[in-house]
């Protein structure tokens, strides 16, 4: 509902996120500056990461383990004597290609499918919105459940089932923002044309809701995060020795009675990356939609 | 003494480029049981002067000037006092009958409301009084109507409800902001004949508020026209109608289509449109869309003048104008 | 309302159907077959052959989901591989822990969110509302079980003052039953409550700006007045509908907090089931929880048609 009042106050045929001024009022936005560095510090880690990282992150040295923060290992050593920063890099990898593949997909799916039910609302549209229903009531861990129990555990699941969970998500947001679409004027116009339903969905329809996508796009990804690391944690996610963030969570709760910073650094770096997401949706949303920035 | 005396009022909003004026310095007299009517396009400050008088404009606004009632300034009282004001003594009605109205209470509840807060009515004894101010506002079939939710009702019901909900304190002031704006052209006879018989009835003042110089004519014996937060013209309905002074006055009543008379070319327009509240210029508000205006105009804000009996106007030209007669 | 009731009632059925058949599906009939899931590929032959006629899995697989269904219907879910005893009772022992603990959490939460949202709506723009925002980010960015264990650490491992996780039984006392929930149900609700906060305020800020509000004042009405009359009954819908999107999300959350600390809840159950492979309790248990949150999805349409009764007519 929401949504669909966006769209109707603010956007305008051809007006999407790149806007003229659209950066210069980014860069008076505080919180989505700041979601900007946290999620760019995680992305440059996750990129360093793959030509360089202070340890390896899977190198066992037993003599090394359980260490505190010190100059040779700035976030110290995990149970089997790991460093943790370089775990911590390596992970980030892991975050951002479980999110990158499980919202593609998700995006992919969902928007064909809320487009299409907007587009010609009826039956398809009951169907579509029938199926979303039915995928609502497999929360993203049952779908992780029931995928391992089937096949056995992997990273595999956990992008699966992000990416199932995802495509209800984007359907149902795409076709609320497309039908309001549909009832501007400026469809009118292109059907007087004589334009088809396709021809109007990726000319008119799809450029005016991208802004809408884009912020759900940053959402999911912060949701995917989170989701990853709850599914690693639990065992039905990244398995060993793929460095993952919730395994690291997992791994170290067995250790808090005798070294229990080693559990806050793997949840800080996961908490950084969500919040940083998080700023940045909250803030685009801001930006596209000045009606609702006047009111904060 | 005047009923409800404004003096001086000024309101400043707060909006995205800071404080700006949306009115500045409206005054005018209502007697008991007088009637006035404020006239202007959107934008000129009509409907946030009447919010300032019930003192319900939206946060961060700043008003100064008077606003007497009974010779106490409204704008002196803390809220509890202005609470029993409201909906007591003066009463407000709004444009839009369509969302005015809580959409998840029966609208026996709804009227029953100010009974209970200022008179303390309840249940048998309110009911009983919600009766028959629906049967005094012309619903049909009260009894029924009572327990009907809001969106079970057309815009002329639900209008007819909030002049119920009014009119239940028996208020010396109804306020009423474009109460027939939203209406169907049908509709809006019948609601101001309702308001006209209920004023004669109970001998409350009015104060209407409308785009439509038509709607005032009809139905108020004074009236204020406004433009850019001021008033700009404003006396006896009848003098003011024989001899409009102001040039703003004399557009908006030029492009008043009149029903049976034949068209000669298009329908006359004021050319441009209403600045915005921030951009008005240091001198006088119509200026810049104004046929005469002259250096002086754009410097200096015309005083208002007396210019005959009961009528008055702020123009820097009324003279050489002479004023147009009505039609 | 009955015809709004008869579509809702409808799709429902369809819902929880369409459950059933993807839950079966995914389970016993994609990956291939079944008695290979639960023993492994390198099972030897007559074991695999024993599992087969034990679990009937010979039958065509159209058969056994009859079966399953049919089994429902008179409340029987077959028998645990792993534990031997029948999965109804599993999940009733289980629900003894996971129930008090999702429904502990979802009450803090609401009370908490409510209270938060229209402290932080009545305070817009104000230091108080900035607070009430601040921590609502910092809540959805801090997953749920890291939380849970930053609570350990304090409370178990620092202070001393609660244990680190395991249950001891509702029998031991309800004071020491309670006190073991306390620090997973305080940690379920952080997520939900920063959620439920950021609606409830935006709601409220919402209503408040509608006409019918300024009505009210005219009235009289004071600011508080308004507000509990006619602002939040109507600020009730949309968090009304978030609290019915978050029931799945307590609900998974129950899986994961009880992990985090030790509870043998249903969370537990599954969990341990999918290491042993006992198909029949995930299958059994993944249902329940589809057919849990879609019950809820249906409860709040009902209650939404309560509370605004414009849709009534709508639907």
């Amino acid at each position: 509902m929401q949504a669909i009042e966006t769209v109707k106050e603010t956007v305008r045929p051809g007006q999407g996120v790149a806007s003229s001024g659209f950066v210069r009022r980014a860069l008076g936005h505080r919180s989505f500056m700041i979601g900007l560095v946290l999620t760019g510090t995680m992305i440059i880690l996750a990129l360093v990461s793959l030509v360089w990282t202070p340890h390896s992150p899977t190198e066992i040295v037993i003599a090394e383990r359980l260490k505190l923060p010190s100059p040779g290992h700035w976030l110290g050593t995990d149970q089997f004597g790991r460093d943790i920063l370089s775990m911590i890099m390596a992970g980030a990898q892991t975050s951002i290609v479980v999110g990158l593949i499980a919202v593609s997909l998700g995006a992919a799916v969902g928007i064909s499918l809320g487009l299409w039910a907007a587009a010609r609302r009826g039956w398809t549209e009951d169907v579509i919105m029938r199926l979303s229903d039915l995928n609502l009531a497999f929360p993203v861990i049952l779908i992780a459940i029931l995928l391992t129990a089937g096949w056995g555990p992997g990273i595999t699941n956990a992008i699966l089932a992000l990416g199932i969970y995802n495509i209800s998500v984007f359907a149902r947001q795409v076709r609320g923002a497309g039908i309001a679409m549909w009832e501007r004027e400026f469809v009118l116009a292109a059907r007087a044309a004589g334009k088809g339903n396709l021809a109007i969905t990726i000319e008119h329809i799809l450029p005016n809701i991208i802004s809408i996508i884009v912020v759900q796009a940053t959402i999911s990804f912060a949701i995917a995060i989170l989701a990853e690391a709850a599914l690693s944690y639990l065992g039905v996610g990244s398995q060993p020795p793929n460095p993952s963030w919730g395994r690291m969570l997992s791994e170290s709760q067995n250790y808090i009675f005798l070294t229990p910073i080693i559990a806050v650094w793997p949840g800080l770096a996961i908490v950084l990356s969500v919040l940083g997401l998080n700023l940045i949706g909250d803030g685009l949303r801001d930006l596209v939609d000045p009606r609702l920035a006047r009111r904060r | 003494m005047a009923l409800l005396s404004v003096t001086g009022l000024t309101v400043e909003l707060q909006t995205s480029r800071g404080m700006v004026p949306a009115v500045r310095g409206v005054s005018f007299d209502l007697e008991k049981g007088g009637t006035l009517g404020v006239v202007g396009e959107s934008g000129c400050g009509k409907s946030i002067t009447a919010l300032a008088i019930m003192g319900l404009l939206p946060d961060g606004a700043r008003t100064t000037g008077r606003v007497d009632l009974d010779g106490t300034d409204l704008l002196t009282l803390d809220e509890a006092a202005r609470c029993g004001i409201r909906g007591n003594r003066i009463a407000m009605i709004f444009q839009e009958p369509m969302t005015s109205l809580n959409p998840v209470h029966r609208i026996g509840r709804q009227i029953a409301e100010p009974l209970r807060l200022h008179r303390g009515l309840r249940g048998a004894n309110a009911r009983d009084e919600v009766l028959r101010l629906l049967d005094r506002v012309g619903l049909p079939d009260p009894a029924r109507r009572i327990n009907a939710y809001p969106h079970q009702m057309s815009g002329g019901q639900r209008q007819r409800v909030m002049i119920a909900m009014a009119l239940s304190c028996a208020p010396d002031i109804l306020l009423a902001d474009e109460p027939t704006t939203a209406l169907d052209v049908t509709i809006q006879g019948q609601i101001l004949d309702l308001i006209n018989e209920l004023v004669d009835d109970t001998g409350m003042g009015l104060i209407l508020i409308s785009h439509d110089l038509g709607v005032i004519g009809e139905t108020t014996e004074n009236v204020a026209v406004m433009y850019g937060g001021t008033v700009v013209e404003q006396g006896a309905t009848d003098r003011l109608f024989a001899k409009l002074a102001h040039p703003y006055s004399q557009g908006l009543f030029a492009a008043i289509p009149r029903l049976g008379e034949a068209r000669r070319g298009p329908l006359p327009t004021i050319a441009g449109t209403v600045p915005e509240l921030a951009d008005f210029p240091p001198g006088c508000a119509f200026a810049d869309r104004c046929a005469k205006a002259t250096d002086v105009c754009w410097r200096l804000s015309p005083r208002m003048q007396r210019i005959g009996p009961a009528h008055r106007a702020a123009c820097h030209h009324l003279a050489d104008g002479q004023g147009k007669a009505m039609a | 309302m009955s015809v709004f009731l008869a579509r809702r009632f409808l799709t429902f059925l369809i819902t929880v159907s369409g459950a059933s058949v993807i839950i079966f599906l995914l389970l016993e009939v994609l990956p291939g077959d079944p008695a290979l899931t639960m023993l492994g590929v390198d099972a030897p032959d007559s074991a695999v052959a024993a599992i087969r006629l034990e679990l009937g899995l010979d039958r065509p697989a159209a058969v056994r989901y009859v079966d399953w269904i049919a089994g429902l219907f008179h409340g029987e879910m077959g028998l645990s591989y792993v534990y031997k005893v029948p999965v109804t009772e599993l999940i009733g022992q289980r629900l003894r822990v996971t129930l008090p603990l999702a429904i502990g959490a979802m009450l803090l939460a609401t009370l908490t969110s409510l209270a938060l949202g229209i402290f932080a709506a009545t305070n817009h723009n104000r230091i108080g509302d900035y607070g009430v925002m601040g921590f609502s980010q910092l809540g959805l960015a801090i997953p749920d079980f890291w939380f849970g264990i930053l609570l350990i650490i304090l409370f178990a491992v620092i202070l001393r003052w609660l244990p680190s996780g395991g249950f001891p039984g509702w029998d031991e006392g309800i004071w020491r039953g309670l006190r073991a929930l306390a620090l997973p149900v305080f940690t379920l609700s952080l997520s939900l409550t920063a959620m439920m906060t950021r609606v409830t305020r935006s709601a409220v800020l919402e209503v408040a700006r509608e006409d019918f509000v300024r009505t009210a004042r005219a009235k009289g009405l004071s600011r508080r007045a308004a507000l509990w009359r006619h602002v939040l009954r109507n600020a009730l819908v949309p968090v009304l509908t978030i609290g019915g999107v978050l029931v799945a999300s307590v609900l998974t959350g129950t899986l994961i907090i009880e992990n985090v600390f030790a509870l043998p809840g249903v969370g537990k159950l599954i969990f341990d089931a999918i290491s042993n492979r006992d198909l029949m309790v995930v299958k059994n248990v993944v249902l329940l929880f589809a057919v849990i949150v879609v019950v809820v999805n249906f409860m709040v349409d009902i209650l939404y048609a309560m509370v605004d009764p414009r849709i009534r007519i709508q639907t």
